[in-house]
């Protein structure tokens, strides 16, 4: 049975539990008193996925200085919902292009009030969005099996590049970019000038997330395709293409995910149930946990690059709004608890 | 059974639905709830606060929800295939087996003492908004000893019907893309009586319906679709010695569901089959017998293929079921029951049930008969969990625990109506309390492994109260063909009231503690007012569905919805033919609504529907 067909199973399980379940949305979210400026420049922005199938992802904004919040900044600003599944946004010459999974499109915001300013369509299933060229970025997609190449001047997809597989993380490193194939257990390289797969880094099953560090490396978080195989931790040389190191998880029931690296380059986070915490020198996954789940359940991961401060998102059953705890990277102790939407997965920092 | 109350629709009724489905006729019950996509699009109902998965339904006495899903798609069952439909909320439900922890809605066809000896036939043929589409053809055959009875229906739409888009700025007009169906299906019945002890029943379903599923509002139209086939054929053998009647019954179910989206590159193709064995007994009343004793025994065999797992999986299901009736009086009567279940040669908690009635003895004045009743009913119930539930690769969890409930209901009515031959009003009140307890409800939730799991998350009180008003000004309604020349009317008209919590308990990623359950509405309400003089007949039927919570936190919801819906006809007749032509409006009022979040329902619409009954053998006047 391959890893394919476990996600399609899981994607057919989540139309089944949409349509007899249901989770959802529609009316507006909580306020917070708007006692803050209308510009969203200093602070976290925070996606909220939403129930999937339910139309309600929304993009939430929390000051840093006073750690108010304000909710459902989208629709406020464009009288209209975000759409079904917020995936992630990536911010390329001074916009946001949000990604809205199960709505197959790209939202390009003015980042400072998330004012519309266009809307990416003629995708599939968009998953993450990063620069490669003057004007172009590469979006990567769970069903399309191929790379949208989408020109942002006229917000058109004018190619694709076939990767045979669900397309994942993507990161770039000179003129390459590197995109994870997660249903299989490699990366595919792709020259952004000529927009061709050059070669694949092979590594393990279900590669999720990734990142550099400050030597150049590219660390690789696989999760073991669900049990096939033993998650793994990956060093990748990207001058070489061969992976350098690997480090494996105790056991085929360990799920790691969300891959974060500090500002410095030099320590990564990452979510297995709980939160770990792991140096680039360190020689095995850390056993011991940076800061305990207990019984929320942590579904998205990031590091504030100004204070390093650790925010996670409790995303509870997916039925009602999660929280965001803010965590102390120095002894992971909780430092806040603070209001999101619904299954808040992602954090941006301005 | 004492201490239930039937909501119960006829043969007669159900022509009043047509083009209908199943799920029309839950919208209809008090303290029912139906979440809908649309028409022709996929239907489930919740009743008295419990989720769609405990609502069972029955084909011939023999539940048939996917053992899968382990809910039923009501859309599938359109009336015009249907003879008789009995919807119990009440703790009797478990008689049909386990797993109506909300209610069931029983599916069946007439039962004839004497077969009709007439040729009957009707028919109808229908034209309607969004590039509707319906027909229907009912025909009906006794000879002395036998009777074969034939429904058959098709239907189709467009559903392109406009909406708002609300996932734009300005939420401009759109018409739905992507929505139309196309549902046609045949329903036999055979009956033989070669003596007058003796009688074999035969009975097929056979339904076909192919569905696109348009995007929720915001997202791209795909190419997501359905298709389902559902073959269903029962054959009984009713045999009466003295007092005693014994039936046994074979049935066969098949379901074939084939859902498509080729732009993800998914085609799952789902199959289930169930083999059924039933023997059952009853004894009739007796006027020197207090005690009337009923029961059955069952085996039924349930195999699954789906994407969701390599293989089959099996489940095989003993039932025994014992009933005993005490007619302790004239106004009292009483009834206990018990059910016992193996499930894969594994014993399930037994179900006790208790119910009692009394009626009270009519008091008559100079032109009025007043007569109350009340009625009372407890009752265990478990559902098991579903084969998904169970077996689903990611995620099934072969250790979880059946659904275990406790059910009460207290109910009473008053009815003032005229002596008989007395044409004076007929007034009769309702009003019913319900409460029901649910441990180790089923929830797939995150698991921390990566997918989710199906776990036995919460517990769940729903309770409740629904009052029911009825009142006609005749007691005989003219029949088709026979039109009196007075203006005859009847009123109906329920309001029901909802809560139903989780209380958080045992392992699992919990929340909404002492929130109502998403997509329950706590308050409904409804009228239906049915008028005729002469020739001419109008139905009206308003209609408010409550604020239904959509995230467990209670934080966002969809709001309310008025519907008005109604319709004007008139009848001709001739010789044996009678001709009815209709107009039936829906939504009159054009409400924007939607029964689903960002799912947009059908605003305002007409149907023109010509009906056309023969009877051969009844002059009709």
């Amino acid at each position: 049975m391959n890893n394919m067909n476990d996600r399609l199973r899981t994607w057919t399980l989540l139309a089944l539990l949409a349509v007899g379940m249901v989770f959802t949305a529609c009316n507006k979210d909580d306020e917070d008193p708007k006692t803050e400026p209308e510009t969203f420049t200093k602070g976290v922005l925070v996606l909220n996925e939403g129930s999937f199938g339910s139309g309600n992802a929304t993009v939430d904004f929390i000051w840093s200085d006073s750690l108010n919040r304000r909710a459902n900044i989208f629709q406020d600003k464009n009288g209209r919902p975000l759409g079904d599944v917020g995936q992630s946004i990536a911010f390329l010459d001074g916009k946001g292009y949000v990604v809205v999974n199960n709505s197959n499109k790209i939202e390009v915001v003015n980042p400072s009030d998330f004012a519309s300013l266009g809307t990416i369509t003629g995708l599939t299933s968009p998953r993450y969005a990063i620069k490669a060229g003057t004007n172009k970025a590469f979006v990567t997609d769970l069903f399309g099996g191929a790379i949208s190449v989408v020109n942002l001047s006229t917000l058109a997809v004018e190619n694709t590049i076939q990767t045979g597989g669900w397309s994942e993380a993507i990161a770039s490193f000179g003129n390459n970019v590197y995109v994870s194939i997660a249903d299989s257990n490699y990366i595919a390289v792709i020259d952004a000038a000529t927009e061709t797969v050059t070669s694949n880094i092979v590594v393990s099953k279900g590669p999720n997330s990734m990142a550099f560090d400050s030597f150049g490396k590219l660390w690789v978080l696989c999760d073991g395709g669900w049990q096939a195989e033993i998650p793994q931790l990956h060093r990748v040389n990207v001058s070489s293409g061969l992976v350098e190191a690997s480090f494996a998880f105790p056991s085929l029931n360990d799920y790691p995910n969300s891959l974060q690296m500090n500002a410095d380059g030099n320590v990564m986070f990452f979510l297995n149930n709980d939160i770990y915490r792991m140096s680039i020198g360190e020689t095995a996954i850390p056993t011991t946990v940076f800061h305990s789940a207990g019984t929320r359940y942590l579904y998205g991961l990031g590091l504030d690059p100004a204070t390093g401060v650790v925010y996670a998102g409790d995303a509870k059953d997916f039925t009602q709004n999660g929280t965001v705890l803010r965590i102390s990277p120095l002894n992971g102790n909780l430092l806040d608890t603070l209001q999101a939407g619904v299954a808040p997965s992602k954090f941006y920092f301005r | 059974m004492a201490g239930n109350f039937e909501n119960r629709w006829g043969t007669p009724e159900l022509q009043h639905l047509k083009g209908k489905s199943v799920g029309d006729l839950l919208a209809q019950l008090p303290g029912g709830f139906v979440k809908t996509y649309g028409s022709g699009s996929l239907a489930t109902a919740s009743i008295q606060g419990m989720s769609a998965s405990q609502t069972q339904v029955t084909w011939m006495g023999v539940p048939v929800n996917s053992p899968s899903l382990g809910m039923t798609d009501l859309a599938l069952f359109p009336t015009e295939l249907i003879g008789n439909a009995t919807v119990l909320t009440g703790s009797a439900a478990q008689a049909s087996g386990s797993g109506a922890l909300g209610g069931v809605i029983a599916l069946g066809s007439p039962q004839y003492f004497h077969y009709p000896s007439e040729w009957v036939t009707n028919g109808s043929l229908s034209a309607g908004s969004f590039g509707r589409y319906d027909g229907s053809l009912h025909v009906k055959k006794g000879f002395n000893r036998w009777y074969s009875e034939t429904r058959a229906v098709y239907k189709q739409a467009e559903n392109n019907y406009p909406y708002r888009d609300l996932s734009v700025f300005g939420t401009p007009e759109r018409v739905l893309e992507h929505a139309a169906f196309r549902q046609m299906g045949v329903a036999q019945d055979w009956g033989f009586k070669p003596s007058s002890r003796q009688e074999w029943n035969a009975h097929i379903w056979l339904l076909d319906a192919q569905r696109q599923i348009p995007p929720i509002m915001g997202s791209a139209t795909t190419e997501e679709q359905q298709h389902d086939q559902n073959l269903r054929a029962a054959l009984s053998l009713t045999q009466s010695w003295m007092r005693l009647t014994l039936t046994h019954t074979a049935t066969y179910l098949q379901d074939l569901n084939h859902y498509q989206n080729p732009t993800y590159g998914i085609d799952g193709l789902n199959r289930f089959r169930s083999m059924v064995a039933q023997s059952q007994f009853s004894t009739d009343r007796h006027t020197s017998q207090k005690w009337i004793f009923s029961g059955y025994a069952r085996y039924r065999l349930d195999q699954s293929q789906t994407d969701g797992w390599e293989g089959l999986r099996k489940r095989q299901t003993g039932t025994a079921y014992a009933r005993a009736l005490w007619l302790a009086s004239e106004r009292w009567n009483m009834s206990v029951a018990m059910q016992q279940e193996m499930v894969d040669g594994k014993a399930m908690p037994t179900l006790p049930l208790w119910g009692m009635k009394y009626s009270g003895k009519p008091k008559e004045g100079a032109h009025l008969v007043t007569y109350r009743w009340v009625y009372a009913n407890l009752g265990r119930n478990f559902r098991m969990p579903t084969l998904n539930d169970l077996y689903w690769v990611p995620g099934g969890n072969s250790q979880l625990k059946p659904e275990k409930s406790w059910k009460a209901q207290l109910g009473a009515g008053l009815t003032l109506s005229g002596t008989p031959y007395e044409t004076t009003p007929v007034i009769s009140l309702r009003g019913e309390l319900f409460a029901s307890h649910v441990r180790d409800w089923i929830l797939w939730q995150p698991s921390g492994l990566g997918y989710w799991q199906a776990q036995n998350v919460q517990e769940v009180f729903a309770r409740g109260g629904l009052v029911e008003f009825f009142f006609w000004n005749r007691n005989v309604q003219p029949v088709e063909g026979s039109y009196g020349n007075k203006f005859w009317w009847e009123l109906r008209a329920n309001y029901s009231h909802t809560r139903s919590e989780a209380i958080p308990a045992g392992q699992g990623i919990l929340g909404g503690e002492g929130k109502q359950l998403i997509y329950v509405p706590r308050h409904t309400a409804q009228a239906r007012l049915h008028m005729q003089w002469h020739r001419w007949q109008a139905h009206i039927n308003p209609s408010y569905t409550g604020i239904r919570y959509i995230t467990s936190d209670e934080s966002q919801s969809l709001e309310g919805f008025f519907l008005l819906d109604a319709s004007v006809s008139v009848g001709v007749s001739k010789s044996q033919s009678a001709i009815r032509l209709s107009l039936q409006g829906e939504n009159l009022l054009n409400a924007e609504y939607q029964a689903v979040a960002f799912r947009p329902m059908a605003g305002r619409s007409a149907l023109l529907r010509l009906d056309w009954n023969l009877n051969f053998n009844k002059s009709i006047k």
